[in-house]
């Protein structure tokens, strides 16, 4: 026998409903998903050609919720949507749509069915706007409530157009936009790769590879210490900017080359340039255990310019050591014996949690910039330093502060126990020229 | 004067009715929904400041019925704990994760559950001792 009351089957009716709203309207963004969509586009479609599509995504938005939970993703979502939503009038024409791609909301789908002007969208007038967007949100992502965020957020925007055809079904065709938009900028990263790629490999095989010395100073005696070397590109190219080389040389599969060119290009100036010195040179972690350190190759090649391991200091970062943090512990303790000095690099970002420090025992831990930078009126940051330093000297590795700007950082980085320290308040790094003369 | 206003539900009448009458006569204003969907329709039609939903009910349970009642709110959630046979630590988790505030075991004693639902409604009060309460969001 059926037991329930004639509400039952309302409220049963009701559920449904509510089912189904929550499967297409985000909660978080109070937005619905595009497909909700379908028969206002349908209509903007009978009255023009096409609509400019505009797909939005947050692009490290998995690393917030890993980091700080689906809350934190949440609240980043409708923080975003706030912002989207000022957007009408504004970067948007009045007319466009805003949606979620999909519920729980990861990615906003906007819909552009006319520009400012009222008249349809062109290429260029849609790829203008589509940047606006990407410039507004960006800049927004420095304000409440996303600036606890680390690291900060950065989001990709895409764009295509989205036009009616009698032969296709038309929710496929706006499927078929949305992913076209939502995949532009991956594809045009790609294309750009490639042609740079190809440049940079040339520029491998070229050896057109600078080498800048920046002096490490002792700051109880003011002397100069050692060098650290940077590698820089070609002058006037993109690869002047050494973080768009490095990042571009492992997306391409040249990180291993690129690496090793710098390195011998560091260790045979640098005999000339730091007689008596140390050596700073940086080297991928992935290299560090590689035959060429192992096999004597780097001492045939110090030996030949006058020099000794004692005299390089090897450094890897542990942002990139990472993982690798464990496999690294032989390597390194083989470097050590063979008299090589080793230093830890952008220590204090984070997410490393001493695995790197306890495996790698280094010499030097380099304490990153955004540490330094204004340590002498920021308590937090002189209690991490400070932290670092006991650390460090668990270990016997002596304290290097990067980023130094001012005489105030120098000297609270002394007083918290750093032995030395680089930065533009005692030189940047600078041709070899410049310390030989 | 009523304690708060406490909707129970369950699929199983005898456990309903139990703390129907327990929680009445302790001083609190308490009503009943048989099923997920007759507990969402009472909570779109009126504001209750707690909610007791049993996990295992057929057709919608009491995760679904939590997820639907946090699609329908506002920016004020209902309160909400959950109770179940099951004394799970992953369903307690679940729980909280849900937006769930407590998480009770069944069979529950008379004292037990007015003390649970008092220190819920009444942090701080005489009622109890207050419990720390994860944020409903």
């Amino acid at each position: 026998m059926d037991t329930r009351r004639p509400d039952d089957a309302l409220d049963h009716f009701r559920t449904g409903y509510l089912k189904l709203r929550s499967a297409l309207h985000d909660r978080a963004t109070r937005t619905p998903a595009y497909p909700l969509l379908f028969d206002e586009l349908r209509a903007q479609l009978e009255r023009r050609r096409r609509i400019g599509v505009v797909h939005v995504e947050p692009a490290n938005i998995d690393l917030v919720e890993s980091l700080y939970g689906w809350q934190a993703f949440d609240r980043t979502m409708a923080g975003l949507a706030a912002v989207v939503g000022t957007l009408r009038g504004e970067e948007l024409p009045e007319g466009a749509l805003v949606s979620v791609g999909s519920v729980p909301a990861d990615r906003f789908v906007l819909f552009v069915p006319a520009g400012h002007d009222g008249e349809e969208l062109t290429h260029e007038a849609l790829a203008a706007l589509a940047a606006a967007v990407k410039v507004r949100l960006e800049s927004a992502s420095d304000d409440e409530p996303f600036a606890t965020l680390t690291p900060r957020l950065s989001v990709k925007v895409g764009w295509s157009f989205l036009s009616e055809d009698p032969f296709y079904r038309f929710e496929r065709r706006v499927h078929a936009a949305v992913e076209e938009a939502r995949s532009l900028p991956d594809r045009r990263a790609q294309e750009r790769d490639r042609v740079w790629g190809a440049e940079l490999k040339q520029i491998i095989t070229e050896a057109r590879i600078r080498t800048l010395w920046q002096p490490v100073v002792e700051l109880d005696s003011g002397s100069v210490f050692g060098f650290e070397a940077f590698s820089r590109g070609p002058r006037d190219s993109m690869f002047e900017m050494p973080r768009a080389m490095f990042a571009l040389s492992d997306r391409v599969g040249a990180a291993g080359d690129l690496d090793r060119l710098c390195r011998s290009a560091a260790l045979r100036e640098g005999a000339e340039v730091a007689a008596r010195r140390k050596l700073f040179v940086n080297v991928l972690p992935s290299t560090l255990g590689g035959s060429e350190w192992q096999s004597g190759a780097v001492q045939d090649l110090l030996t030949s310019s006058g020099r000794a391991p004692e005299d390089v200091v090897i450094e890897v970062s542990e942002r990139a050591v990472g993982a690798e943090a464990e496999s690294l512990a032989e390597p390194s303790a083989m470097l050590r014996l063979l008299g090589f000095g080793l230093a830890l690099d952008d220590v204090g970002t984070g997410r490393d949690g001493g695995e790197a420090l306890e495996r790698l025992r280094p010499d030097y831990l380099k304490v990153d910039p955004s540490v330094v930078r204004g340590i002498d009126g920021n308590l937090v940051k002189q209690e991490i330093f400070a932290t670092l330093a006991r650390q460090g000297s668990a270990i016997g590795a002596a304290m290097v502060g990067v980023g130094v700007e001012s005489v105030e950082e120098a000297e609270t980085l002394r007083r918290l126990g750093a032995r030395y320290a680089q930065g533009y308040h005692f030189a940047g790094p600078a041709p070899r020229e410049r310390w030989t003369s | 004067m009523s304690l708060g206003r406490v909707l129970i539900v369950d699929d199983q009448e005898d456990i309903r009715e139990m703390a129907r009458i327990v929680l009445a006569g302790a001083g609190y204003d308490a009503e009943v929904a048989r099923s997920g969907d007759e507990a969402l329709r009472l909570l779109h039609e009126s504001v209750y400041d707690l909610v007791l939903l049993d996990i295992d009910m057929p057709e919608l349970d009491g995760w679904a019925t939590l997820r639907l009642l946090r699609a329908d709110e506002g920016d004020d959630p209902t309160r909400v704990a959950m109770f179940s046979v099951k004394g799970d630590v992953r369903d307690k988790v679940a729980s909280l994760k849900e937006g769930a505030i407590d998480y009770i075991t069944k069979p529950f004693g008379v004292d037990e559950l007015v003390r649970r639902v008092g220190r819920i409604l009444h942090p701080g009060g005489t009622l109890g001792p207050a419990v720390p309460t994860a944020s409903p969001r």
